[in-house]
């Protein structure tokens, strides 16, 4: 099964909690390997923090769920959340569908245990 | 002379959310303070939906802008948020609204009220409060002191960071 991306937009929140409802039903219809796509959203809060570790949770052991955004608000929320090291973070779609490690969230000052084996630059 | 105040009576229902922030963002806008607005979004937006989720009253928001600016979320259930909740544990469920707001604002606390109570944060105004202020003070120190020039952005010695802004 190909990882689902589930893109995302506007101003998350728990005024109107739709957008959860994709990564829901992917989860539902058996999906264990979720991008989350919020390049396009502007505002979060922790209501969407408690919805991605949710997703973490279920799919922790046979899959994964990885974040692509280049909004330092999102950024700022994740790290006071301390969810750094919980939620791989990428710039693309494309590299979290790699999951290239060389290629993790270029805002991660720390230093990703991730293997540097292969890290070809493509 | 009084501190300029604005405050909004939001209804017990979680599109308060948004409006709260939406009237936050607008109050700070209108005092000239843009630079709050983020952090400013941030709290307020955590503070309703506490109200809200768990007080289920109607909730007045209030901005006072004096030495820093208060940001007060008030409600009418009198039993005080669960401060033991606010742990650090990244796969916690919940507690993370309070950690956002401990975590963005200067000072922050809650005050019990004779029909419910009031949980505020502070914000402390940015340096000189303005950008022409801001540019203005530069020179001057350029100007009358030896001292060196105040270190660069550079702390980033891989160009990483300004990679990611370009990506926007």
């Amino acid at each position: 099964m190909q990882p689902a991306v589930v893109r995302l937009a506007g101003e998350l929140d728990a005024s109107d909690t739709t957008w959860a409802d994709g990564i829901e039903q992917a989860i539902e219809s058996g999906q264990r390997e979720i991008v989350v796509d919020l390049l396009n959203v502007t505002f979060i809060d922790s209501s969407v923090v408690r919805a991605l570790v949710l997703a973490h949770r279920r799919t922790a052991g046979d899959g994964w769920v990885r974040l692509v955004y280049t909004h330092h608000l999102i950024r700022r929320v994740i790290e006071i959340c301390g969810l750094g090291d919980l939620l791989p973070q990428f710039t693309t779609v494309d590299a979290a569908l790699r999951g290239a490690p060389a290629r993790q969230h270029p805002l991660d000052g720390s230093a990703s245990g991730a293997a540097t084996t292969g890290g070809s630059p493509s | 002379m009084t501190a300029p105040r604005r405050q909004i009576v939001l209804p017990a229902e979680l599109s308060s959310v948004r409006a709260g922030r939406r009237f936050a963002a607008e109050v700070l806008t209108g005092w000239n303070l843009p630079q709050l607005v983020e952090d400013a979004q941030l709290g307020t937006s955590e503070l309703v939906t506490n109200a809200v989720r768990h007080a289920g009253t109607e909730v007045e928001l209030s901005l006072q802008l004096g030495d820093a600016v208060t940001i007060e979320v008030r409600d009418r259930e009198p039993e005080l948020p669960r401060s033991e909740r606010v742990e650090f544990d990244p796969t916690a469920e919940s507690g993370r609204g309070l950690q956002i707001v401990a975590a963005i604002c200067d000072d922050w606390g809650v005050t019990a009220q004779p029909d419910g109570k009031a949980v505020w944060f502070t914000l402390r105004l940015p340096d000189a409060n303005a950008a022409d202020a801001d540019v203005l003070s530069l020179t001057e120190r350029r100007q009358d002191s030896d001292e060196p020039a105040p270190p660069s952005d550079d702390a980033d010695p891989e160009g990483m960071v300004e990679q990611a802004r370009g990506t926007h």
